[in-house]
């Protein structure tokens, strides 16, 4: 669309549709002042050409709670190019460098980043306008999380507590962190790992660590046989101690106790475990070992 | 006048096929056929009147079984299924059948067994047994399913895992492997195959895939026991289980000395003032105090290797020092 003398303002790939039909007087309204003897002057910007001009046609976008910063101050082209761009919406830069025009992208800088976070899709989690929801984000809690990861995950007969009231945060950092699964704290990757409560921190934040550190106790964990700790004699070893997700499933499973019905990470065979839980104790039938029992009472002498 | 005696002679043959049936159809194991466990023996009998039958082993003949109740025909219609108790080499199995306690019948069939790691050789004419053939699993499957999916042969829950039913007697040893306790079949056989079911990797080829952290900690040694180098796990080890720790094929010192057998015949390590050797069994190991353990080869020797020569348990190249780990300075 050429205007006279300016120059033509439609010739990129995406172009603002009054643009495109030559109605450049939809926002540019003529005042009585003849142009092009007056500049300016001659035509008038609704809202000096902020968020009042758009919301003329455009749905008001900054009615929710959570409002991103220049949507509630009104500007609008702080992202948007008003007449044409070579990105969709007319959006000032492609992808993620439009968010990093004004977000430090040096903070986002993970070991492990969240996959859309690398990708650059900011947009998988966050709407660039408002939301009901902190953060501007499209849905609150793990509700945001299950619009990606499969909600069969966490549900079951044990469920994680963290995880049962939708508290992905408790354990995950959403952007990523310096740990694998975007964990918050440090957590062994390995099936046998030696020992060490600092490789633990991500379970001893909430639990306490007396758990696997005492090898005899009457309060400590219920996985005892009488007094023994069983947590400590499949975890407290100088070398192949175990790391509590060979047998516990951190999300849910389908057994009490988070424990979970096969165990990965044992190359290439899912080590099925059938745990019967009783008031006293339990069971548990496993491929690492014979069928053993506790009691916490009445201490089980396994054969 | 050509045609007319082919007619003929085939008539004859097709009459004497169906006359001829045997008495009984040999299932497992398959007449002349050669076997390296004793397993079952199963046999169908083709004529419905049979009321009982007696077995001869090698000229030892067992107890008449009554066959001909109604309890045994519904559970076991007209197959036989018993434990066999083979005698090293040749074997004669001879079925009487008797009706009303007038024995009208009896069968033969030829079995070769030679156990597992013993050197004698097969005669040519046995054939090593396969029981997953399609002939056999025909006769089979009105009873059980011969066709389990992979989710069935590695289902955990005995009632699901038609593996199981047969082959649970693998697991009546006191170290069962850790797949075969809970019926994770498919994760070494495979459900087809040829033979059927066949393992299709063996030895450190399929070992490996689980035990990961041994392919690692193996290539870290020095010097490495030979049939770990050679990748033979089953050198030493059964993949189902065994009455001996670790899955061993044997006790520790007599599958040790089964290769290193010179072992035996001299005074190993030291003579001491008694004039005998060292101890190598039969007192505790006063390095695995309170463990129960007795003494044995791998008290000293780590069994797949090590850092040093002879795989020191505790890899110290001063022999002394191998030494003070029990004997105090």
């Amino acid at each position: 669309m050429n205007c006279g003398c300016h120059p033509n303002k439609a010739d990129k790939s995406f172009t603002h549709k009054p643009v495109k039909d030559g109605e450049c007087s939809s926002c540019h309204k003529p005042s009585d002042q003849k142009h092009p003897k007056v500049k300016k002057g001659a035509f008038l910007l609704t809202d000096n050409g902020k968020a009042g001009l758009c919301n003329e046609c455009h749905e008001r976008k900054d009615i929710k709670k959570y409002v991103h910063g220049p949507v509630a101050s009104g500007d609008c082209l702080d992202c948007h190019d008003v007449h044409q761009g070579d990105n969709k919406f007319q959006l000032k830069e492609s992808g993620v460098a439009l968010c990093y025009m004004c977000h430090d992208k040096t903070k986002l800088g993970r070991k492990f980043p969240h996959p859309p976070i690398a990708e650059g899709k900011c947009l998988d989690c966050h709407d660039p306008h408002q939301s009901d929801n902190k953060y501007i984000l499209k849905a609150d809690g793990s509700d945001l999380c299950i619009m990606c990861h499969d909600k069969s995950m966490f549900t079951g007969k044990s469920i994680h507590g963290p995880v049962a009231t939708g508290e992905c945060s408790a354990c995950h950092v959403t952007h990523g962190t310096q740990y694998p699964h975007l964990l918050k704290h440090s957590f062994p990757e390995d099936f046998y790992t030696p020992f060490n409560k600092s490789q633990f921190e991500l379970c001893f934040k909430c639990h306490s660590a007396s758990i696997a550190d005492d090898q005899r106790t009457g309060a400590a964990t219920g996985f005892r046989n009488g007094m023994f700790n069983l947590h400590f004699l499949h975890v407290n070893k100088a070398d192949k101690g175990r790391s509590c997700k060979v047998c516990h499933d951190p999300h849910a499973s389908s057994q009490p106790k988070l424990i979970s019905s096969k165990v990965s990470g044992f190359g290439r065979w899912r080590i099925p475990i059938r745990y019967t839980k009783n008031d006293v104790g339990g069971t548990c039938v496993v491929g690492c070992h014979k069928p053993k029992s506790y009691n916490r009472i009445d201490p089980v002498v396994n054969p | 006048m050509l045609k007319r005696v082919v007619l003929v002679i085939s008539v004859v043959a097709l009459l004497m096929v169906t006359t001829a049936q045997a008495a009984i159809d040999f299932i497992y194991p398959a007449q002349n056929s050669s076997v390296t466990t004793s397993g079952h023996l199963i046999f169908k009998l083709n004529q419905n009147d049979i009321t009982s039958l007696r077995i001869t082993l090698n000229g030892v003949a067992g107890e008449s079984v009554d066959v001909g109740m109604p309890e045994y025909r519904k559970l076991f219609q007209d197959f036989f299924i018993a434990q066999s108790l083979w005698d090293q080499g040749a074997n004669k199995v001879v079925v009487d059948l008797f009706k009303g306690g007038q024995k009208v019948e009896s069968a033969s069939l030829s079995v070769f067994f030679v156990p597992e790691g013993s050197s004698q050789k097969v005669p040519p004419e046995y054939s090593p047994v396969v029981m997953h053939r399609p002939e056999s699993e025909r006769l089979c499957q009105s009873c059980h399913n011969m066709n389990p999916t992979p989710a069935q042969m590695n289902s955990s829950i005995e009632k699901e895992n038609p593996c199981y039913a047969c082959h649970k007697k693998l697991l009546s040893v006191k170290y069962v492997h850790g797949p075969a306790g809970t019926y994770s079949c498919g994760y070494c056989h495979a459900s087809k195959g040829n033979p059927k079911h066949s393992v299709a990797k063996r030895e450190a080829a399929l070992c490996y895939e689980c035990h990961a952290d041994m392919a690692v900690q193996i290539k870290k040694k020095k010097y490495v026991h030979g049939p770990i180098e050679a990748g033979m796990c089953e050198a030493c080890h059964e993949a189902h289980g065994s009455q001996n720790e670790f899955q061993l094929k044997k006790p520790i010192n007599e599958l040790c000395l089964s290769c290193h057998g010179h072992i035996a015949n001299q005074k190993h390590v030291v003579m001491t003032t008694t004039g005998e050797g060292h101890p190598l069994s039969g007192r505790k190991d006063p390095l695995r105090a309170g463990s129960g353990k007795q003494m044995s080869c791998i008290s000293c020797h780590a069994p797949h290797g090590g850092s040093v020569r002879y795989f020191f348990f505790n890899n110290v190249e001063d022999r002394m020092a191998l030494c003070q780990a029990c004997h105090n300075k």
